[in-house]
């Protein structure tokens, strides 16, 4: 009964789809189905908040069918909840979006619902096939989302480029997932990779196409780059509360997946060892995406097309952090998710759920142009959204008070810190790739600010949902900008207890006990004033690590 | 021998079906390519038999040769196609690409498996086991025990499918 | 039993899922682009179940199971697209549905 109790955030989700879907039944046909939009969102958050409640610290499971399926710790909590956040705040998007873009269908919040569940059950999941139940659940509400405005042809043509790449990405995931099956007899990520690391020889080159095809089909879902080409096209055509959706929750449950299967099932020491290694892949997604994402971010005029490539770079950037994973400890068992990963996921979500989200505030009246000129003069017509759109992208592209500065800090320290002698050249990739997103992120803020209108302006929305949704992004943007602690801590402690979870399932008993990294003992959460630089008392002992990783470099070489 | 003989031909019907789907110059009237479908899936099934998947043999002939196979029968029915609509693609460079790629990482693949698995052999199930292997008893014990939760979900999946096929088929305007 | 070499099994499975891939990346026409991935999909049954043969497993049967009933899933969803794009564009042509520029 405990189990069925620790999975309740998950099912919440599932039963506020089913609840929003009889309501709309019971509600008749000529009503306004806004209402539907606030049952969902709460339901969502409700879902969220239950999973901090429950599962914060990480519960133990012991029904017989769940053991080895789901895994619930404060890394699930952590995603589930920025998960339903962003799912609420589209549902919200959608009450006044919709039906001024003639979308009266009512069934679009069960299918957010419904998708926002299949987003979570892919973050807890952690056997092969329910995993990928969870992806299906999740895309196939999207594709039909995707192709809700059925009067548009553009939103029709979304949908069915996002299904047939998104149907070839989970074929390639589940060529993957045999693969893997064939190379260790099992499904469930902590028996494949504790078999995977003891027997590394036994059946490699399965478990390396296991790996290409997983990457690419996790690729195709966080849009990085040679995966990418589906991402402007579908964020532009699909209804803007959904292109917020896909580039909130799906990168999230995305990154999150890809993390923790990176970790625990190629997390040995030969993680980032050359260009074959998985490190390397990830390495050389992360690059071109980032320089990729940016370049032709720089070319584009419509702001949904833009927002669409800043997510492909963004996805560069994290994958960068996901690439460090291998690096995070000296040692030979030295896996560990960087927190910096989950952290700059939180940023990213909220930034740009609030940047599409004032998008979906101007399609009034059906009007389908996001185009740079379409937007431009919104500082005089709505100064408010003008805020939060200003917000949003300035944190996009990390300017210092805002949160997705704290974002890129902690992301780009903490892959330094991991090789500092080898990193430093990503890093300054990354840190000149931001410079260069800053162009198209200020073009938009000028057009908003300093430019009259040329053609049609778009109409702006009166939404008390929608407004209510974006201005909640932009003062968690702003206020986690300034007082970061609480975030960063909260990251912390969900990637200590991604490594933790799984070094203690698959302890093979006492044998790696000390190389587990133990978690950090509760710091006070003030910013400390160290010579000038703000220092996170939580980050002083990853210095610390990388000074003595630096010590033991000096010295003779261990091996 | 005559276990390699009915692999060998059925493998060649597999992949001609299959082939006659993708192939353009085949693949032009669409109950043809329903046909060379129907094909693939049907002999898909003789395969699984010879992997002793019975009951996975018998869904592959019910789900895929019989009820996916009438959908799709269906929708080129309703759509009243012409052949036109099936001529053959525009080649972009971005296709042939896409195409060669798939063709030399599906190769690589191969090869890389191949060797991988060159000396595994299958492990001989004693006769008794070998009576039950793949059956409804031991499929349907392993699908309420060890896949009893992603079964149970398979229905939220299938509820998804419905609402989303309902609401994309839909004829909207204005209030329903 | 089972006389025939696992990467016989593996060769073919990987075949079929290539002809599949290969047909969804060129195809223009909606329906083919579907058909082309029931025969992906059909490649990954025939990986899993050579495997789980191969490896005496039986329950792994039961995540082929699964895997059926999402393709069919799929499919419906699919084909579902196809009839709308029929009626928004007068045919489920890819190469013609393509405004927004690739």
């Amino acid at each position: 009964m405990s189990d069925i109790i620790a999975f309740s955030p998950v099912l919440l989700a599932a039963i506020t789809g089913l609840i929003v879907m009889v309501l709309d039944l019971l509600s008749g046909k000529n009503t306004h189905k806004g209402f539907l939009g606030w049952v969902t969102a709460v339901g969502l958050l409700a879902s969220g908040t239950a999973a901090c409640l429950l599962w914060v610290g990480g519960r133990e499971i012991s029904l017989p069918f769940m053991v080895g399926m789901v895994q619930f710790d404060t890394y699930g909590a952590f995603f589930v909840t920025l998960i339903a956040i962003a799912g609420a705040a589209s549902s919200l998007l959608i009450v006044d979006h919709n039906p001024e873009q003639g979308i009266h269908d009512g069934a679009t919040y069960p299918l957010v619902a419904f998708a926002t569940f299949g987003a979570m059950l892919f973050v807890v999941a952690t056997d092969m096939i329910l995993l990928f139940l969870g992806l299906e659940i999740m895309s196939l509400a999207l594709y039909v989302l995707a192709a809700s405005k059925q009067t548009s042809p553009f939103s029709m043509e979304a949908g069915v480029k996002y299904f047939l790449l998104g149907a070839l990405a989970s074929g390639f995931f589940l060529f993957g997932a045999a693969f893997l099956y064939g190379a260790t007899g099992s499904l469930d990520f902590v028996t494949v990779g504790r078999t995977i690391q003891d027997a590394a020889a036994h059946g490699s080159g399965l478990s390396k196409v296991a790996l290409v095809m997983i990457i690419a089909a996790l690729g195709f879902k966080i849009a990085a780059v040679p995966f990418h080409f589906w991402t402007p096209d579908v964020y532009e055509g699909s209804p803007t509360p959904i292109s917020a959706f896909m580039a909130g929750v799906v990168k999230a449950a995305g990154f999150a997946v890809l993390a923790r299967m990176m970790l625990t099932i190629w997390g040995t020491a030969e993680f980032s060892s050359g260009w074959q290694s998985p490190g390397g892949i990830l390495l050389i997604l992360a690059v071109i995406s980032m320089v990729v994402g940016n370049i032709m971010g720089i070319v584009q005029d419509n702001v949904k097309r833009i927002l669409a490539y800043s997510s492909i770079s963004h996805a560069g950037y994290i994958l960068l952090g996901v690439y460090a994973i291998g690096l995070g400890e000296p040692g030979a068992v030295g896996i560990s998710l960087n927190s910096g990963v989950p952290f700059y996921l939180l940023t990213y979500v909220l930034a740009t759920v609030g940047a599409f989200g004032v998008l979906a505030l101007m399609g009034g009246q059906g009007h389908e142009d996001m185009s740079l000129d379409s937007i431009a003069g919104l500082g005089k017509r709505s100064p408010i959204l003008a805020l939060i759109l200003t917000i949003s992208v300035l944190s996009l592209a990390g300017i210092p008070p805002l949160l997705g500065f704290m974002g890129k800090f902690v992301l780009f320290k903490q892959v330094l810190l991991a090789d500092p002698d080898r990193n430093w050249v990503w890093v300054v990739v990354a840190v000149l790739n931001s410079l260069v997103a800053l162009y198209y992120y200020l073009r938009i803020v000028l057009y908003v600010y300093f430019r009259e209108p040329e053609g049609e302006a778009a109409p702006i929305i009166k939404s008390n949902a929608g407004l209510f949704a974006v201005s909640t992004m932009a003062v968690l943007v702003l206020l986690l900008g300034v007082f970061p602690g609480k975030a960063i801590d909260a990251s912390n402690q969900a990637s200590h207890h991604a490594v933790l979870s799984i070094t203690e399932a698959q302890a093979a008993p006492a044998v790696q006990q000390e190389s587990a990294p133990t978690p950090e003992p509760k710091q006070p959460l003030r910013l400390r004033q160290v010579d000038g630089l703000k220092v996170d008392p939580s980050h002083i002992p990853i210095i610390r690590r990388a000074m003595e990783l630096k010590l033991r470099d000096s010295g003779p070489k261990p091996k | 021998m005559a276990e390699q003989i009915v692999f060998y031909i059925l493998a060649t019907g597999v992949l001609l079906g299959a082939l006659a789907v993708v192939v353009p110059p085949f693949a032009r009237n669409p109950l043809h390519a329903a046909v060379a479908l129907l094909t693939t899936f049907s002999l898909m099934a003789g395969l699984f038999v010879m992997l002793s998947a019975h009951l996975l043999a018998i869904l592959q002939i019910v789900v895929y040769a019989g009820a996916v196979m009438i959908l799709f029968v269906f929708a080129i029915m309703l759509l009243n196609l012409r052949k036109q609509d099936f001529s053959p693609a525009k080649i972009t460079a971005w296709k042939i690409l896409g195409a060669a790629a798939a063709f030399l990482i599906a190769t690589r693949i191969a090869m890389v498996a191949g060797a991988a698995v060159s000396t595994h052999t299958a492990v001989d199930l004693s006769l008794e086991q070998y009576s039950t292997f793949g059956s409804v008893h031991d499929v349907g014990i392993a699908l309420a025990t060890k896949y009893l939760l992603p079964f149970e979900i398979t229905a939220i999946l299938l509820l998804v499918a419905v609402i989303g096929a309902l609401v994309v088929t839909r004829r909207q305007g204005g209030l329903r | 039993m089972t006389n025939i070499p696992l990467s016989h099994w593996l060769a073919l499975a990987t075949a079929l899922f290539a002809i599949g891939t290969i047909g969804v990346i060129t195809r223009r026409n909606m329906l083919i682009a579907l058909m082309s991935l029931e025969i992906m999909l059909n490649g990954v049954g025939l990986a899993f179940l050579a495997f789980a043969r191969f490896r005496g497993d039986v329950s792994v049967h039961a995540a082929v199971f699964i895997v059926m009933a999402v393709a069919a899933a799929e499919v419906a969803i699919g084909l579902a697209l196809a009839i709308a794009m029929y009626r928004n564009n007068g045919s489920i042509d890819l190469d013609q549905a393509s405004r927004l520029k690739g």
